[in-house]
């Protein structure tokens, strides 16, 4: 068993490495900074934790995300931390069991935090609020690879380990 | 009971750390502060790793590149296959070593006929939430970059300022951010206005009066009075010529647009393309040593 402590430093280092991933990503292909490896990992925490833990869970991933972007910070912690919340009420309140509906739960999650930083740049009087079609393409494309990750390299994984055991050459 | 002091607790926690992020944002709006100590500290963890996945990434393009490539070749005669791998690998090894080469001599001359002492530097990440337009450069506090340092490409194009400082890297804002704004001056008609990000590759210049002649493909400059930016680094092109909405409180006269109007509306084309940097000078203060790292040099 990990403790509080433990686990919360384990969730730091994880996020720390996913925002250096999404800083360097951009750098090899532009189009992967439509990734939000953020959303991914809180997304996907949130949905297995209680209120509290998807809480602090969004606000600490978000507050990363804004210290490595350079932008303002706090923009992405509340709309990481609102968005947290409302999946971990959806998790609490329905079955969310399939990896197909964690991948189109975190691409909608995607989509509402966009909205919602939209929404705070407008009312605070900040220019930088991302088009619709740049929203929609992050999100599309956020849900797409956590289907990805979660659905296929678990799959590939197990069926690299019954070739290996089978004694069978992977192609 | 317990159950409802649960979500009450939940509830109570959620609204805190709502209104602490709210608080935290419009104090940024308010008095400009970015929470550089917090930041820099977040960068001041990441940049080391940046770094090396910076380097593991050129790798595995260049691995990549090369893996391409030789399906490609493998189609050729068998016999000359060979000769043609290392021929062309040569080629593609001498072509890139002289675009490095052409882009650090290009950054080498413009350093020279700059005042002020000036450092290489290479970008080594950019903005992943997209929403900002910034790139992460391999110089920090500890190669003498300091907030608000201005920083060029090829050509002496001006790229951005830095407004993020760690002991590693610094994050650079670029020109083309609609947050950005640089003091700018027409070349010819000599008209000062302020150059900002337009959200798209364009730039926008702002407050240039419609009596001012301005042409189009007319070079924009830095005019040096922000306070930021040295005078005369290039800025863009005129693209494109309007004229801004008129006088508040003048009555709309069709026709005479131009007579109510205080401002044209200049969109520019910037004179570097901020998708494609990877090398840039960047200034440092005037006190630093004249000896200056080259681009290439790691720490």
């Amino acid at each position: 068993m990990t403790s509080p402590l433990g686990r919360v430093a384990r969730l730091v280092v994880l996020f720390l490495l996913i925002g250096t991933a999404q800083t360097l990503l951009p750098q090899l292909w532009l189009p992967l900074g439509y990734i939000d490896g953020m959303m991914i990992a809180v997304g996907l925490v949130a949905l297995r934790t209680s209120f509290a833990g998807a809480v602090w869970t969004g606000a600490l991933g978000g507050l990363i995300q804004d210290s490595l972007a350079g932008g303002i910070i706090g923009l992405h912690a509340f709309a990481k931390t609102a968005v947290a919340a409302g999946l971990a009420v959806l998790a609490d309140s329905f079955a969310v069991r399939g990896q197909l509906a964690e991948a189109v739960i975190v691409a909608t999650a995607t989509a509402v935090e966009g909205v919602i930083v939209r929404g705070l740049l407008l009312f605070l009087g900040w220019p930088g609020a991302e088009s619709t079609t740049a929203l929609m393409t992050r999100a599309g494309v956020t849900g797409l690879v956590c289907g990805l990750a979660t659905v296929g390299l678990p799959a590939i994984v197990a069926s690299w380990k019954r070739r290996r055991r089978r004694g069978l050459q992977w192609h | 009971m317990q159950a409802l002091s649960r979500t009450a607790r939940n509830a109570a926690l959620l609204l805190s750390l709502l209104m602490a992020f709210f608080l935290i944002m419009s104090l940024q709006v308010n008095r400009g502060s970015t929470l550089a100590a917090a930041r820099g500290a977040v960068t001041g963890i990441t940049s080391p790793v940046q770094r090396i996945g910076s380097a593991i990434g050129s790798l595995v393009t260049s691995t990549w590149g090369r893996y391409v490539w030789l399906i490609n070749a493998d189609r050729d005669n068998e016999t000359l296959r060979q000769q043609v791998d290392e021929l062309q690998r040569r080629v593609a090894a001498g072509d890139a070593a002289r675009r490095e080469n052409s882009r650090l001599r290009g950054l080498q001359s413009v350093r020279a006929s700059l005042a002020g002492t000036w450092s290489g530097a290479r970008v080594v990440g950019r903005d992943f939430t997209q929403r900002y337009e910034t790139v992460m450069i391999n110089r920090g506090s500890r190669d003498g970059v300091e907030r608000d340092a201005a920083v060029i490409g090829a050509g002496g194009a001006l790229v951005g300022r830095v407004i993020q400082v760690s002991l590693w890297t610094s994050t650079v804002q670029l020109i083309t951010d609609p947050m950005s704004g640089v003091g700018a001056r027409l070349a010819d008609s000599r008209e000062t206005g302020l150059v900002s990000g337009n959200g798209s590759a364009a730039l926008r210049l702002n407050y240039i009066s419609t009596r001012a002649e301005v042409s189009e493909g007319e070079a924009i400059v830095t005019s040096g009075e922000d306070g930021i930016y040295p005078a005369d680094l290039m800025i863009g092109h005129v693209t494109n010529i309007d004229v801004g909405p008129p006088v508040p409180g003048t009555p709309r006269v069709p026709l005479m647009r131009e007579e109510t109007a205080l401002f044209k509306v200049i969109l520019l084309d910037p004179s570097i393309d901020v998708l494609r940097i990877e090398n840039v000078l960047v200034q440092l203060p005037a006190s630093e040593p004249t000896e200056i790292p080259s681009p290439e040099e790691e720490p």
